[in-house]
């Protein structure tokens, strides 16, 4: 293993990576691809209706534009390089390889992210100049729009990859892993989710760009079929996703909402889906119907509502994959699946640059906590989230001992610790020490003990 | 394996085409981030000129000078992500280490960045207003904005020096001395470059006509060139080694123009003229280009023993994976075959490794334990205690904490074990006839010594509340009476429930049957006993 162990105090590397990437899908998909396609769809309708409202909706594209694109260009594109910025200080290993498989179509994608957002600088500064030729302006938009559809479609296959590999390793090409099975159901439900999320904001923006009753009793059924039409495909796609996710996966959802207070089983729960689907429907309902008060009250609850939806399905996503980060192939952790057998016999200890090189340190604290940082830090915080002092409380040493030689037997999105018997030991005379509150850290992000904690 | 070695993935480029499209991706890119970097310096200063005179001639100018700013900084992070996958890619452990060393900078890029677009967004919107509210906001964005090229340049420096890792690492991500002189020369480059670059096109392309706003360009022009020489005699000087021959040849280069720039502006300057922007373009280009060119070459050299060292060894490790792999038991595969839904599922995989195949502790892991893993098939428990036990483990012993289950799994985890491995809610009662005698030497005895720690009704006393493992609650768990009769003649291994095997057989027999009479269901189906 080539890198040093480093882990986000308390938040956790996991829960950083996710709250950063949760925000670029929000961005990416409600706001590049769903609040441009309203827009689009705005237009449309403009000139269906013979300019009747031109200039109400005029303002209305305006402001949304002008919303989205500062959103995207600033928040949007910071984040998604972002998930760059904290997989690669957070998960080393993992993105290193990841890159390496997928190197052409994030580099192809990259391509067509610099065309996407050519077209969407070209969009906004010639926006009014093109106001007198409509139809090339709806072109521009729309050729946009096919931009971020294929940008959506290459990032799509690489993270359905991580959950259903397909043929690969065994297959080791790109077109295998690539071309795997939930490529094209998670295809129709991001899609899906991002015509949502944009017909919930153009209907919020409806409402602040004018109060002319008239107007928005014509201009809201229009959002409110969009919002029906991708709710419902959204739906179906997302049963369409389950259905091809390995059965062993599924099973564990269930435990993974219900293994942590602060994931808030509630978002998963049957009330909450109802309540949470009833909500959007009404919305919907009220919208295509034209009643202007009720939506103007359910529509902030709504965008929470479904934002809240759309985190906790990433956050299913990514659970549901675990032990893996790559299936097959690497646990969450970074160590190798083929590595296994190399750390039972040779040790982890003996095996990494890190350990060997930051000063000579015998002690089996020292190396019970190195250890820890290797296979456990990836998940398991000091105090924070997936808290180890809560996971080894109460537990004696010689039962610590026993259960980490059968993690990934007791508990499916565990991997199975990696080392000889011995450092097994070290580890759990460590969590031991930890459990008894004995441990103090020189740093707590890289899982050093201090010096005066030696036996 | 203790040295670093490469990924273990096949590199997806060729070296040549690497390190072409990483030039000309990070030449691109750096471009824009000169002109983003060098529009928020020049415009807040700009901006600040313009609050504290009244009668500037720049008023209203430093609004027109941001306007461009959505563009530069857009295309800006937009071509930036070519070269961070090219880096990643092609000097993948160099590259993804230094960021991982300096973890919490390169992480507060994220948040800086969109603090710095946000800001300045908002005071190139306001700057007509005149406050001095704007004033501020623009001196934080700025804040913001450069330190992000200061971060960048650490993280290069970082990957650039592999055999400072160690000390960099014991520093807790704190540069040591020699590579922190470098690394505000080369930040210092890149802020003069940006203030450079982007006079130079605002001169060339964007206020030509104006003879006033030329003048202040040129001043820019020359001071940055002139601050780019000292600072770029100190960073030649900070190279750790001699840059050879080529790369001193294409410095060369850059110096030249750079130096024929600086001469053409300042003359321009003291005669107030305008300047050519073909000539001025294609100098700047030639000076960006050398310089470039010779950042990536030392890039280059730094890591090409590095990069060649991490492939023989990933060679090697590949090799040591191999042959250990020889040896590898089947049984240790991983799997995602077993759906982990249901009760023999569960059983098999958290149970079985201490309970035993038929629930008798007798486990592989058993012998590991202190404390024996207990005897399923001789455990007398109901519902509400199993489920307690699921919940919180036992302290102290290896019993874990199984909170993860819902109802009905709990439910039926319990239904298994008890028909598969004789597990009851109940125990069975005593068969013997016992004397009243010897029924009352048990509750004296009970009353004196094992209420102590059991309670004189069987809820734990607040004393033994705190062994570890704590005696179990009477009134919720027991064992069949045979169980039990040996648990008060052995007592429990390595636990505070010692033998009582002094005890004649009748009184210990006595003391079962009282034991039970305290289990509640016990309570419910037989009345007590009159005890004198």
């Amino acid at each position: 293993m080539q890198f040093p162990t480093y882990q986000v105090p308390w938040f956790g590397n996991g829960m950083t990576i996710g709250f950063n990437a949760v925000v670029h899908v929000l961005i990416s998909h409600g706001i590049a691809i769903g609040a441009f396609a309203m827009i689009l769809l705005a237009d449309w309708f403009d000139l269906q209706t013979f300019g009747r409202n031109a200039s109400a909706w005029a303002q209305f594209n305006k402001r949304l534009l002008k919303f989205s694109v500062i959103v995207v260009s600033v928040v949007g594109s910071v984040t998604g390089a972002g998930i760059w910025f904290t997989t690669t200080a957070l998960a080393s290993r993992g993105i290193g390889s990841m890159l390496r498989l997928f190197f052409w179509p994030w580099f192809t994608e990259w391509g067509v992210f610099v065309l996407e957002i050519g077209s969407l600088l070209l969009l906004y500064y010639y926006w009014d100049r093109l106001a007198r030729y409509r139809r090339l302006r709806m072109g521009l938009l729309a050729a946009y729009l096919v931009t971020a559809l294929f940008s959506a479609i290459l990032i799509v296959g690489i993270i359905g990859f991580m959950l259903t590999s397909g043929e690969w390793p065994a297959e080791p090409t790109l077109t295998a892993a690539f071309f795997n099975p939930s490529l094209a159901p998670q295809l129709f439900a991001r899609l899906s989710l991002s015509l949502v999320i944009g017909a919930l904001v153009a209907i919020a923006f409806l409402f602040l760009s004018s109060r002319d009753r008239r107007f928005l009793g014509e201009a809201l059924p229009l959002f409110g079929i969009a919002l029906a039409a991708s709710l419902a495909v959204f739906a179906i796609s997302l049963f369409w996703y389950f259905a091809v996710v390995p059965r062993g996966f599924t099973a564990r959802p269930i435990l993974a909402v219900l293994t942590t207070q602060h994931l808030a089983a509630p978002w998963f729960s049957t009330t909450a889906v109802l309540i949470g689907g009833g909500l959007l429907t009404a919305l919907a309902i009220f919208a295509t119907l034209g009643k202007t008060e009720l939506s103007r009250w359910l529509i902030i609850p709504a965008i929470m509502v479904f934002a809240g939806a759309v985190t906790g399905f990433e956050r299913l996503r990514e659970f549901s994959r675990f032990p893996y980060l790559m299936p097959g192939y690497m646990y969450a952790n970074g160590v190798l699946q083929e590595e296994e057998a190399l750390f039972r016999q040779n040790g982890m200890l003996q095996s990494t640059y890190w350990f060997r090189q930051d000063e000579p340190r015998d002690d089996v604290v020292s190396a019970g906590a190195f250890l820890f940082g290797r296979n456990c830090a990836s998940c398991h915080t000091l105090g924070g989230s997936y808290d180890i002092y809560r996971m080894v409380e109460g537990r004696s040493e010689d039962g610590l001992f026993v259960i980490l030689g059968h993690t990934h037997s007791m508990v499916p999105f565990m991997p199975p610790f990696h080392g000889t018997v011995e450092e097994r030991r070290a580890l759990a005379r460590f969590l031991d020490k930890l459990s008894q509150d004995e441990v103090r850290f020189e740093s707590y992000a890289r899982l050093i003990p201090a010096r005066g904690d030696l036996p | 394996m203790n040295e670093l070695s490469d990924l273990l993935l096949d590199q997806p480029l060729s070296d040549a085409w690497f390190r072409g499209l990483l030039f000309f991706t990070f030449a691109v890119h750096f471009v824009f981030v000169l002109l983003t970097v060098g529009t928020a310096i020049l415009g807040v200063v700009y901006y600040a000129r313009g609050q504290f005179d009244e009668n500037s001639e720049f008023k209203g100018w430093d609004k027109e000078f941001l306007k461009p700013f959505f563009v530069y900084k857009s295309l800006a992070i937009t071509f930036g992500v070519a070269p961070i996958l090219l880096m990643q890619a092609g000097n993948s452990v160099a590259f993804i280490t230094a960021a991982n060393l300096l973890a919490p900078l390169w992480l507060a890029i994220i948040v800086l960045l969109i603090a710095a677009l946000l800001l300045l967004e908002w005071v190139g919107e306001r700057c007509q207003e005149r406050r001095w509210r704007y004033l501020w906001i623009g001196l934080l964005g700025l804040a913001c904005m450069v330190a992000v090229p200061g971060i960048f340049a650490a993280v290069l420096t970082v990957t650039e020096n592999p055999d400072r890792w160690t000390s960099i690492f014991a520093l807790g991500g704190r540069l040591p001395l020699a590579l922190s002189i470098h690394w505000v020369l080369r930040y210092l480059h890149v802020l003069g470059a940006a203030a450079l670059i982007t006079a130079a096109f605002q001169h060339a392309y964007i206020v030509r006509q104006d003879a006033g706003r030329s003048s202040s360009l040129r001043g820019w022009m020359v001071g940055s060139l002139a601050f780019q020489f000292v600072v770029g005699i100190g960073l030649y000087a900070s190279l750790a080694e001699g840059p050879g021959l080529v790369v001193n040849s294409v410095v060369v280069l850059g110096v030249l123009a750079a130096a024929w720039l600086l001469w053409t502006v300042y003359q321009a300057q003291l005669q107030g003229q305008g300047l050519k922007s073909s000539g001025l373009a294609l100098t700047s280009l030639t000076l960006l280009t050398s310089m470039l060119l010779a950042r990536q070459m030392l890039q280059d050299r730094a890591l090409y023993r590095f990069n060649h060292r991490l492939a023989e060894n990933s060679r090697e490790y590949q090799a040591q994976i191999a042959h250990a792999n020889l040896t590898r038991t089947e049984a240790e595969a991983g799997g995602l075959e077993a759906a982990y839904d249901n009760a023999p599922t569960v059983y098999l995989r958290s149970c079985e490794f201490c309970h035993g195949t038929v629930g008798n502790g007798e486990g592989d892991a058993a012998t590991e334990l202190l404390v024996p893993p207990e005897d399923l098939t001789a455990l007398r428990i109901g519902p509400d205690a199993f489920r307690k036990v699921l919940l919180t483990g036992v302290p102290g012993t290896g019993m874990p904490r199984f909170d993860m289950y819902s109802r009905p799994q709990q439910a039926e985890l319990m239904e298994f074990l008890e028909r598969h491995m004789g597990m009851r809610q109940a125990p069975e009662p005593v068969e013997r006839e016992i004397s009243a005698a010897a029924r009352s030497a048990a509750a004296k005895k009970f009353a004196t010594t094992c209420a102590v720690c059991h309670g004189a009704d069987g809820h734990v006393t607040e004393l033994a509340s705190h062994f570890r493992p704590p005696p179990p609650d009477l009134t919720a768990i027991t064992f069949s009476a045979d169980y039990a009769f040996e648990v008060v003649t052995s007592g429990y291994p390595n636990t505070m429930m010692p033998s009582f095997a002094e005890l004649p057989e009748e009184t210990r027999w006595a003391l079962v049957i009282l034991v039970q009479e305290l289990h509640a269901s016990i309570q419910r189906h037989y009345p007590r006993p009159s005890v004198p």
